[in-house]
């Protein structure tokens, strides 16, 4: 999912190089919406002191 | 009042600022074979994002939607960085005081925090101090080469983040505490 993350990342920054803005801000989005999900995922791992 | 020429140059000094961890922590990540966290790599996650609305400002003009982008990666980077200095708060049996090496006094999660609510505090600024146009007209601006630049230099990381998370965790969680690279021969 990290891979995911980044990679999605790296294809926002080349639409909005090349001037894609909406498809730059849907990208984006979805990379937001996955993010949230990630983060609730490590989150919910109690109190795991080694994270 | 900033003028839009003004805060154009604030935006590219920021992306630079924000380059600083993004390529320090890839560094420390290389040189010192310290492998990044699942939480770590979250918090770089964020520092692009914030990245994503400054670029988009540069490239298509001064916008509140691009400064709203950078707010709401800034809000969840700083999330995942509480919670990572929440998790160290409490100074552990074996005497180490947090998760890696601290860099001038302070782990990386915290200066990851620092940097997030730094963001959020600068944006509040200069959309209070900016010089707004009446008509926020979405016009692709001509990059010059410095700005160009930038937009490579942030390709370039995030691209090499995209196969170091690879070859850390494959498409799997990466573990708690990593002391190999999944598909990288030690």
């Amino acid at each position: 999912m990290d891979v995911l993350l980044f990679l999605l990342l790296t294809i926002t920054f080349v639409l909005i190089y090349i001037g894609k803005r909406k498809p730059a801000i849907v990208t984006f989005g979805v990379t937001m919406l996955i993010y949230i999900y990630w983060f609730s995922y490590h989150a919910d791992d109690k109190l795991n002191i080694n994270l | 009042m900033l003028s839009i020429d003004t805060v154009r140059k604030i935006n590219l000094i920021s992306l630079f600022l924000l380059l600083t961890p993004l390529v320090g922590a890839f560094g420390i990540q290389i040189i010192d074979s310290e492998i990044p966290c699942p939480l770590c790599l979250l918090q770089r996650v964020g520092m692009f994002g914030v990245a994503v609305g400054i670029l988009m400002n540069l490239k298509f003009g001064i916008h509140p939607l691009h400064y709203g982008i950078s707010i709401v990666s800034a809000l969840i980077g700083a999330a995942v960085s509480t919670r990572q200095v929440l998790l160290h708060v409490a100074p552990k049996v074996d005497g180490s005081t947090g998760f890696g090496d601290p860099v001038l006094g302070l782990h990386l999660y915290t200066w990851a925090l620092v940097v997030f609510l730094v963001s959020i505090f600068a944006i509040a600024l200069l959309m209070i101090f900016m010089k707004w146009a009446k008509n926020l007209a979405e016009e692709k601006q001509v990059l010059n080469k410095i700005e160009k630049a930038v937009f490579f230099i942030f390709i370039i990381v995030a691209l090499a983040n995209t196969i170091g998370a690879f070859l850390e965790c494959g498409f799997s969680p990466c573990p708690d505490n990593p002391t190999h690279y999944k598909y990288l021969i030690n």
